[in-house]
């Protein structure tokens, strides 16, 4: 039956997420985009609501019910749609120190997907209940194939149990600071999409090391790391999934980069809404408090478009981002959906940002003005996961036959 | 728990409208839209099928069904054509006003006829739009003054949907435009009522399968009982009623987009310029994803309003203007782009996309304006309590 009513456990959570963001994180938004990174203790309190988890299965070794195994009384598995709503709630607090939780990030999917059950003990085994915060981190994109992930230039090269892997991989959340990173290269350059492997490289192998750390426009409270890998010596039982998996499926290594995505897009698709909202929200108190006066807002008609036209875009974004989650836990394919969420919801944010900087004039552009960061921030949700452009892409391919 | 998925009964039913918007309306659209409305077989049909009554009570021999349920039926129908699928709604937008404006004996008078034997012969029309723009419902023209024979209204409404041979009229008035939503009232003006004028069919750019006519209401003089009050709460009855139409608009909308979008995507496959299909070439097929999105942006919309509806949601006012404007913006976008894939193909009538071109900016004026409605829509977030719109909206 077609529903819209979050579950009581759903709604316990966000609740509780909301105020995390309300209470925790909002306040120190401002603070550690100047600071470039976030207090140890906000990591810890973090730890302790079990933020970060998503992807974490209980049974190996999570302190919770992870999110991605709640399943309501008929079995169905909820957890897609209980991350987007999270991932809506915390973004709101703030789109920068989200992406500082600790735990295996974007990481965790790929992972859990195609893992042998040893090593999704042994990635997942890191996240200890004992106030160190660990991350795991996801090491696709290169200097030169950012958007074609197809055309990966690190190579892996078999010699006997190990694989040695050459290459540098950019743009990587996490990265520097993190315990373990999945990391893609191809065996076989000429072998395209066939010819990747993705390997779990954990920190201090050798040959491994980190390169510069980004200065950004926006996200800055967040680590964005380059990795180097020269003669980066990893063993065999790090190939994610193993050897099998590659030589059943031919395109192994791709489609768990791929199959990341159905899950990971809508995500960051509601994260962007998260965004717009905060933005909203801080335009709307505004307009309440210096032009509302004693008139009606709708009598200032330009006001009144652009308000409602906010709020309901961003509405529009956010069922956009249920539609997807909600079809990838039944189990339906939705990489078409996935992608037309990030579309839609960056562009929706984008547009809104922009807006709630116009509405406030040049209060908007002060960097003790939060859309200011908003403003930031905003941008790379239309190109992290996928940009714009190349979710368009995605979508036509499953819309027109033979494109 | 939020599911996109609709019910076993849901399927059932929509599997069957589908096959009838296919095989019975899109077959025939060109032929509904040369004779101006649906033929009396069709209507026949539609009646057979249960589908006139889905969403009113059983009382009066609906089959009870919610506005969720109704706005799938009307998306899968206007697939089909959105001239007929007004055309073949019996007591139309007007049956919704009485179902949220009238007493008992109102729906045992004017509704329960179009469950009988000969409901597909009946018809029924609102009549709220006027000739001269209003900012606001608050300020209609048209005029009702109580008198000892019951009430005098004046006036002149225009753009009144299937409104040639309707065996009565919704009018909305107002006693006293100062008094703003409480001066409103709206009566049911039966067919044959001395100084009522019903104009020849008008031509408009679309929707041209379901006739639309004005009135003129020159002393026109209606008993007390033709009066709908709202059981005491006109305004708020008045914007039930608008949130119900609104929805059932705008999946009429959303399912004539759906078939304009369809069709450009098949036409994109098979047409061909430069050795491949044109669906190939990006500026093409980024076209194509970007309106599958939108359409399925105000698809959702539309649903989720018309959930809210069902739920007797306080935001579901907020949520039905919202789909509607979401609606009528992804058309417009929708069905040029529609005409565009098809290039000079999409300028002739032999193919469709150009009806659906002409349909989309008609069929959007049936409640209003956008303008109207999104001041509507910022009044309501600037008078809601203090949390976030966006909170109320979708989530508590």
């Amino acid at each position: 039956m077609i529903d819209f009513e979050l579950s009581d456990s759903q709604k316990n959570i966000r609740e509780m997420v909301r105020w995390f963001a309300r209470e925790e994180v909002r306040p120190l938004a401002l603070e550690s985009d100047k600071a470039h990174t976030v207090p140890l203790e906000f990591l810890k309190k973090s730890m302790q609501l079990g933020l970060g988890s998503g992807t974490r299965p209980k049974a190996l070794g999570g302190d919770g019910e992870g999110a991605g195994e709640e399943r309501d009384a008929k079995g169905t598995k909820q957890g897609n749609r209980v991350s987007i709503i999270l991932g809506e709630e915390i973004a709101w607090g703030d789109p920068a120190v989200v992406l500082t939780f600790p735990g295996p990030g974007l990481g965790g999917p790929p992972v859990q997907f195609t893992g042998t059950a040893e090593q999704k003990s042994r990635a997942f085994g890191i996240f200890k209940n004992d106030g160190v915060p660990r991350w795991g981190a996801y090491a696709l994109t290169e200097p030169a194939a950012g958007s074609d992930v197809a055309g990966i230039q690190a190579t892996a090269r078999k010699d006997g149990n190990h694989y040695i892997l050459n290459g540098r991989k950019c743009y990587i959340t996490n990265g520097a600071r993190a315990t373990w990173n999945v990391v893609f290269a191809t065996v076989d350059k000429s072998q395209g999409r066939a010819g990747h492997r993705a390997f779990l490289v954990f920190k201090g192998t050798p040959g491994f090391s980190v390169g510069k750390i980004e200065d950004k426009l926006g996200l800055r409270a967040s680590e964005t790391a380059e990795l180097v890998f020269e003669d980066c010596k990893v063993h065999v039982d790090d190939l994610l999934g193993g050897e099998e998996h590659y030589d059943k499926g031919a395109k192994g290594g791709f489609t768990t980069a791929m199959k990341t995505f159905d899950s990971t897009r809508p995500m960051v698709a509601a994260m962007a809404v998260g965004i717009a909202r905060a933005a909203y929200d801080v335009v709307h108190d505004h307009i309440r408090e210096n032009y509302l006066l004693s008139r009606p807002i709708a009598r200032y008609h330009v006001l009144a478009e652009l308000i409602a036209n906010m709020e309901r875009k961003i509405a529009a974004a956010r069922l956009m981002c249920w539609r997807a989650a909600w079809m990838a836990d039944e189990g339906i394919p939705n990489s078409k959906e996935a992608s037309m969420s990030k579309a839609y919801a960056a562009q929706v944010a984008s547009w809104v940002c922009q807006e709630a900087i116009g509405l406030m004039g040049h209060l908007g552009t002060y960097h003790a003005n939060l859309v200011e960061k908003l403003y930031r921030d905003v941008k790379v949700y239309d190109i992290f996961e996928g940009t714009g452009q190349v979710q368009r892409i995605v979508i036509s391919r499953r819309l027109l036959k033979g494109l | 728990m939020i599911s996109f998925e609709p019910s076993d009964d849901e399927k059932e039913i929509l599997k069957t409208v589908e096959r009838f918007a296919e095989v019975e309306v899109r077959a025939t659209m060109r032929d509904i839209e040369a004779a101006g409305r649906p033929p009396e077989e069709l209507r026949r049909k539609y009646h057979e099928m249960g589908l006139g009554m889905l969403n009113y009570p059983e009382t009066v021999g609906g089959s009870g069904m919610g506005q969720v349920t109704r706005a799938l039926i009307e998306e899968a129908l206007s697939f089909g054509d959105p001239g007929a699928a007004i055309g073949l709604d019996g007591p139309g937008l007007a049956g919704l006003a009485i179902l949220e404006l009238g007493e008992g004996a109102h729906d045992e008078r004017y509704l329960a006829p179009f469950a009988g034997p000969d409901a597909h012969l009946r018809t029924a029309a609102l009549a709220l739009l006027e000739p001269k723009p209003v900012a606001d419902w608050c300020s209609l023209a048209t005029h009702a003054r109580e008198t000892a024979a019951g009430y005098l209204l004046d006036g002149a409404k225009s753009f009144v949907v299937n409104g040639a041979d309707a065996d009565f009229y919704v009018v909305f008035a107002s006693f006293d435009p100062a008094k703003g939503w409480d001066g409103l009232a709206a009566f049911v003006v039966e067919k044959g009522t001395p100084g009522v004028t019903v104009t020849e069919p008008i031509l408009t750019c679309g929707l041209n399968g379901v006739p639309i006519v004005d009135l003129t209401l020159d002393g026109v003089v209606v008993p007390k009982a033709a009066r709908l009050s709202g059981r005491g709460d006109f305004a708020g009855g008045f914007r039930r009623f608008l949130a119900r139409a609104r929805v059932v608009n705008a999946a009429r909308i959303v399912g004539l987009s759906r078939a304009a979008c369809e069709y450009a995507i098949r036409y994109a496959e098979e047409r061909t310029a430069f050795g491949k299909p044109i669906g190939h070439h990006q500026g093409l097929s980024w076209m194509i994803a970007d309106i599958a999105t939108e359409v399925d942006a105000a698809r959702w919309m539309v649903w989720k309003a018309a959930w809210e509806v069902d739920h007797a949601r306080p935001s579901a006012e907020r949520a039905s203007i919202q789909a509607l404007v979401q609606a009528n913006e992804m058309a417009k976008k929708v069905t040029n782009d529609g005409v565009q894939v098809l290039g000079g193909a999409g300028f002739i009538r032999d193919y469709p996309v150009e009806k659906w071109y002409r349909d989309a900016r008609t069929l959007a004026f049936v409640l209003g304006t956008d303008p109207m409605d999104n001041s509507r829509a910022a009044t309501l977030t600037f008078t809601s309590d203090g949390e976030s719109p966006l909170d109320s909206l979708s989530c508590v």
